[in-house]
């Protein structure tokens, strides 16, 4: 919502472009390989993923330009990887601002500083400020690049008709009606996806108590990018405020409606008003400022039973509403993209079979369910939903006023990327490793000599080699092979020694790992997988 | 032991029927801190249970 006089897109700080609809030249039938329903950051993230691969794909959205307000904020750095191998990083790491410290407040008073880690081997940041509208927008300026993405404005997918092997869309926009027969369909068209109701599929889960406003102020307000909670402060007794800075002197304030307050008063716009000031003032803040955009938002937990129904697969919010405390929302969204992207490229070059796309359920739904065993903990202690879940979480404040161990209590432990490691293309662990990272995680990443580890591996498979490179030629695999000097820094931090090997996927998960490896048995465990063989 | 049923029972009155509950759930909190025994201390929270006139 904007403040009175002002329209729906008319921001103080982000100019919304218009985008026309599709010129009338389109046939009545009309076939594409991959239809992506919705340009938001998923949708973008999908076909800039199956575009670096050389896969086309058809993006259909309602509207004519990127979403109003700036919603998701918090990037994680997992998905600043995503935006890497893209080729759109540039823009993001110039304008988000990076952080890694977060302070909670009980009654005003600081009980706790934490810091996510961090340190020289990593390339980016755990975290990045950055309204969502840029982020759309870095991803759009390098999409329209792409001769391979086909971007279709105010073109609304009125139903869908998915059969065996192909779905069609029944597309209006304002010059035509068509009908888009597409081989895969990836629904990212939000939380109240079209593709998913008209498939009458249902999300299942939980929906919690707590209700938040969620605003943004611009004001000259001095103070790092900390990410600050306040428990209980005077501004709002009985309620939780959440602080963010972001880009362009904006700042994120989201706050409980207390029980006391009326919800349907709470979203007036002269109560948000008053809100904020008192937030405000809370903070020693008191200077002028503007209110750009506000929202309202209950916590829930919910996601679809199956990702994959057919030809379509569902991905960010489609799939999954995560509550915002874990910053999981948008992240997850991401690596949902980049997950099924790289699958279907595969696929549609021939390089895999379509067993290869049950793993993306397996893995995307896991990371979620994972989120939500996060999120419920970190929701019951910022919203706490009974008298027990209060009586226990003011404890823990007040205790936290003077002992350590309680404010670690309050620690919202922002996630790491999850563990593939129930995945069917997830090899079993080498139980001869002491240490390193384990199939199915993240590598880890290393500062070299002229940059980082990550910046080694190429675009599909590759093969993290310790020791000298070997004579066979595995280049028709496409495979590549980063040789590492197995008494180097790398070799230790991944247990391994003079023959160890990690077999690496495109998105930086880890296949499997060999303590004592042969090239042969690594490449035909690379042909299960791209088979969807059993490991 | 009685000296410590003396405190309690002063500190109950001291913080009355509100604020109790929180008091007594900073004094678990601070006893299992120190105690460090996560079966030791379920068990007594267990055993704190039993016969509570509902």
């Amino acid at each position: 919502m904007r403040p009175f006089g002002r329209e729906e897109l008319n921001s103080l700080y982000f100019d919304y472009p218009k985008f026309k609809a599709p010129e009338i030249d389109k046939k009545k039938e009309q076939t594409a390989d991959i239809a992506i329903v919705g340009a938001g950051p998923i949708g973008l993230t999908a076909a800039l993923t199956l575009a670096k691969y050389g896969v086309s794909s058809v993006i259909l959205e309602a509207k004519d330009t990127f979403n109003d307000g700036s919603r998701a904020i918090c990037i994680a750095r997992q998905s600043f990887h995503i935006f890497d191998t893209l080729g759109v990083i540039n823009q993001f790491t110039k304008k988000a601002l990076g952080w890694t410290t977060g302070r909670s407040f009980y009654r005003g008073k600081q009980i706790l500083e934490f810091d996510m880690p961090d340190d020289k081997n990593q390339k980016y940041r755990p975290m990045y400020n950055l309204e969502q509208q840029y982020i759309e927008k870095y991803l759009h300026d390098e999409a329209v690049k792409q001769p391979n993405i086909d971007i279709r404005w105010q073109s609304r997918v009125e139903n869908i008709n998915a059969e065996k092997d192909h779905a069609n869309l029944e597309v209006n926009d304002p010059n035509q009606n068509y009908i888009l027969k597409a081989k895969w369909v990836l629904a990212a068209d939000g939380a109240n996806s079209t593709i998913r109701n008209s498939m009458n599929l249902r999300l299942n889960g939980k929906n919690f108590e707590g209700r938040y406003i969620i605003a943004d102020v611009q004001m000259k307000h001095d103070y790092p990018t900390i990410r600050r909670a306040l428990f209980d402060p005077d501004c709002r007794r009985g309620g939780t405020v959440l602080i963010h800075k972001q880009p362009d002197d904006i700042w994120r304030i989201d706050y409980q409606i207390t029980n006391d307050e009326d919800p349907l008063d709470a979203v007036k716009e002269n109560t948000v008003r008053e809100s904020i000031s008192a937030v405000l003032a809370d903070i020693g803040y008191s200077g002028p400022w503007e209110l750009e955009w506000w929202s309202n938002y209950t916590a829930n937990t919910l996601a679809l039973d199956n990702y994959q129904h057919g030809p379509v697969f569902f991905i960010g919010d489609s799939a999954h509403i995560v509550p915002i405390f874990g910053v999981r929302g948008l992240n997850n969204g991401l690596a949902d993209a980049q997950n099924i992207g790289w699958k279907l490229a595969f696929l549609l070059k021939e390089k895999a079979t379509k067993k290869l796309l049950n793993s993306y359920t397996t893995e995307r739904r896991g990371a979620t369910l994972d989120v939500f065993a996060n999120a419920i903990k970190s929701t019951r202690f910022m919203t706490p939903p009974s008298y027990g879940w209060l009586t226990m979480r003011d404890a823990a404040l007040s205790l936290a006023l003077r002992y350590k161990f309680a404010g670690e209590l309050a620690n919202p432990r922002q996630m790491e990327p999850y563990t593939y490691v129930n995945s069917q293309i997830t090899v079993k662990d080498d139980k001869r490793f002491k240490s390193g990272p384990k199939p199915g995680a993240v590598i880890e990443n290393f500062s070299t000599e002229d940059g980082f580890l990550s910046d080694d591996l190429e675009t599909e498979f590759n093969i993290i080699w310790f020791g000298e490179k070997t004579s066979e030629n595995t280049e028709n695999l496409n495979l590549n092979i980063i040789c590492i000097d197995p008494k180097s820094e790398i070799a230790k931090c991944y247990g391994a020694i003079d023959g160890s090997a990690y077999l690496i996927r495109p998105d930086m998960h880890i296949a499997g790992r060999w303590y004592k490896a042969e090239l042969k048995s690594i490449l035909s465990t690379y042909q299960k997988i791209l088979n969807g063989e059993p490991l | 032991m009685e000296k410590i049923y003396e405190i309690l029972a002063i500190k109950i009155d001291e913080f009355g029927k509100d604020k109790s509950n929180i008091f007594f759930a900073k004094l678990v909190l601070l006893l299992a801190n120190e105690l460090n025994d996560f079966d030791k201390i379920v068990s007594h929270i267990e055993e704190a249970t039993l016969d509570l006139d509902n």
